[in-house]
């Protein structure tokens, strides 16, 4: 069963609803109905071989959850299908039950919060309070087809540091998962993402810097081999004063996996004393690894500071030769360097005990691809 | 220790560069290799350290009676062959501690020892890093990351002290430095020089010959050695340039 309307329709209609989310669906229905199923050159897969598609099977039924919505969130959210244009964030919210909901409270210290699911289909809801500060760790579905989104917004004065960690992610999985990011005055969220190389994952992040003065990171490592798929798109948007945001992707291709970054930040008109840095960085290391990157700035405004670049190569020969020279083997060097390139990414989020878990998963993964 | 006979190689271009080098250096020599720009000065080290882009196209190397040309760059590092390059790479995000100690532990490995203790490394480390004047934040920074010529040149001391060698050719180590470190690099080679070992110095200048005495210097001009003499040779090419050496 491919990802076609009549198929998506049919793995809909096998579920089992929360009576409250009923009428989400049912307008996630009719949008899917609208957006269709990925086209060729269309905007928001541009990058993606749409024949990883055809693959797709979508799993027949999903559990039910019993979960008590209110009404104010149920309208709101019909009324915020109406402008979707990504199949990433409809289907997700159209199969899964019913959304699981998480709300962080100031307590004064830093709280812990794990995000995964049993179902394939998952739409998680994230309230962080005011002053709060969580990390969030999102341990994505694994099951063989995945369609998760995870909407959070974080209230004024909160920090919020997210890890999705795909390292562990099942290798012939295809992964679909939308992201939609709100942040108040002040509100800082550092989010890191790995992943080692599935049949397809498919990252889309929708951000919106609402409050003056948010700060947003968002930061990928992808160490893909053999046929995998790895895809990123991601729109951020400068809507209030003084806010900061910044995108540092990095790529390890063998064989002949594919990834790509189609990034946009936009800087809004009137919104001064911004500042936004884009930066995808990968290394091809094999003839038939494949790479795409477009790193976008849309700037409205004068007052603005804003950098965007992407570099894609081979290991530099000479940092080979070096440390060569000094009785490192080829493999031990490529092994070192490919440590550091990874290893510069990961450090540049904040120190947490969830990043020196994915850095020790890192490790592990280099040792065993690059033995 | 090692004996250069009738070297020649090219780049993938096709150049030839090294058209017939003939050299022997033993243990306990000190050898200065001169000549203008051009000439195969850096080709020459960097071929006898198994650069892949030079391709030897006739001519043998022995060193300590193996084929060099025969090992690979790594294989000839352990063996003992120190490179010590001129423009010393960045290598942002590999820590300096990290490497050095990878080296030390790759050349036991190849040995057949045991991967050093932290004593020893920590030890050996605080002697050097005294002897050559570097600053402690040197153990943070990433290998050569942000130094200035100065402090890539006692970066390269340093790895030389660390990895005892048993011959060092030296890339024009000189270059780029001030008068404070080059004094302080050249009592670092003259510390390490014993009778066991040998060192090859690619220099333009006499400043770092009047502290790290040669025992031969050597003319090399259009990829062969085209005069070799005592110290005096040096003094004399300070003094008249090479165009009077036929």
């Amino acid at each position: 069963m491919a990802l076609t309307l009549d198929d998506i329709k049919a793995a809909r209609n096998l579920q089992v609803d929360a009576d409250a989310w009923q009428l989400v669906r049912e307008a996630a229905w009719k949008r899917i109905e609208q957006v269709g199923t990925p086209r060729p050159r269309s905007n928001e897969f541009f990058f993606i071989p749409l024949s990883l598609f055809a693959q797709i099977n979508l799993p027949k039924a999903a559990k039910p959850t019993a979960t008590k919505l209110p009404t104010a969130l149920t309208d709101a959210w019909v009324t915020a299908l109406e402008s979707e244009k990504d199949l990433a964030s409809l289907l997700p919210t159209l199969l899964t039950t019913a959304p699981t909901l998480y709300e962080i409270k100031d307590n004064g210290a830093w709280q812990n919060v794990e995000i995964t699911s049993n179902c394939p289909y998952a739409l998680h809801l994230v309230t962080v309070r005011e002053k709060a500060r969580v990390r969030i760790f999102w341990k994505t579905s694994q099951g063989i087809f995945n369609a998760e989104r995870l909407d959070l917004r974080a209230g004024a004065d909160s920090q919020v540091e997210v890890i999705v960690d795909g390292f562990s992610a099942k290798k012939d999985s295809q992964n679909l998962r939308h992201s939609h990011v709100h942040l108040d005055a002040k509100a800082k969220i550092e989010w890191l993402e790995t992943d080692a190389g599935t049949s397809l994952t498919r990252s889309s992040l929708d951000a919106h810097l609402a409050g003056a003065k948010a700060d947003f990171s968002f930061r990928a490592l992808s160490i893909l081999e053999g046929t995998s798929h790895s895809h990123r798109r991601l729109r951020v948007t400068h809507e209030a004063p003084e806010v900061h945001s910044e995108q540092f992707i990095r790529h390890v291709l063998q064989g002949e996996s594919q990834a790509s970054c189609d990034t946009q930040v936009e800087i809004l008109h009137g919104v001064q004393g911004t500042e936004a840095h884009q930066l995808v960085n990968s290394l091809l290391l094999s003839d038939h690894a494949k790479v795409s990157a477009k790193p976008t700035l849309v700037i409205h405004n004068e007052d603005v500071k804003a950098s965007h670049g992407t570099t894609c190569g081979d290991l530099d020969r000479n940092q080979l030769f070096y440390l060569n020279s000094r009785g490192l083997t080829i493999g031990e060097a490529r092994r070192l360097l490919l440590g550091a390139f990874g290893a510069s990414l990961l450090e540049a989020h904040s120190e947490s005990p969830l990043r020196k878990q994915l850095r020790a998963g890192f490790d592990q993964l280099l040792a065993l691809r690059f033995a | 220790m090692l004996s250069v006979k009738n070297l020649q190689c090219k780049l993938p271009d096709g150049t030839v560069i090294l058209k017939g080098l003939n050299l022997e250096v033993k243990a306990g020599e000190i050898h200065a290799i001169m000549g203008p720009n051009g000439a195969g000065k850096s080709t020459l080290s960097r071929v006898l350290s198994g650069h892949p882009d030079f391709t030897v196209i006739e001519g043998s190397v022995e060193y300590e009676g193996k084929n060099l040309l025969e090992l690979d760059v790594a294989a000839r590092a352990n063996s003992g062959i120190f490179m010590g390059f001129q423009y010393p790479t960045e290598i942002p995000g590999v820590n300096n501690l990290e490497f050095l100690r990878m080296a030390l532990d790759a050349q036991r490995k190849f040995k057949g020892l045991e991967k050093i203790t932290d004593d020893e490394f920590k030890t050996a480390l605080d002697h050097w890093t005294r002897v050559l004047e570097m600053d402690t934040r040197y153990r943070e920074r990433g290998v050569n990351e942000g130094f200035s010529g100065g402090e890539k040149k006692r970066n390269e001391i340093l790895q030389m002290a660390m990895l005892q060698p048993k011959l060092a050719i030296l890339d024009e180590t000189d270059s780029g430095v001030d008068i404070d470190a080059l004094r302080i690099i050249s009592q670092g080679i003259n510390a390490l020089m014993d009778s066991s070992k040998a060192v090859i110095l690619v220099t333009h200048y006499q400043r770092l010959l009047d502290i790290v005495k040669p025992n031969f210097v050597h003319v090399l001009r259009a990829g062969k050695i085209v005069l070799s003499g005592g110290p005096e040779l040096a003094l004399e090419l300070e003094a008249r340039g090479y165009d009077w050496i036929p």
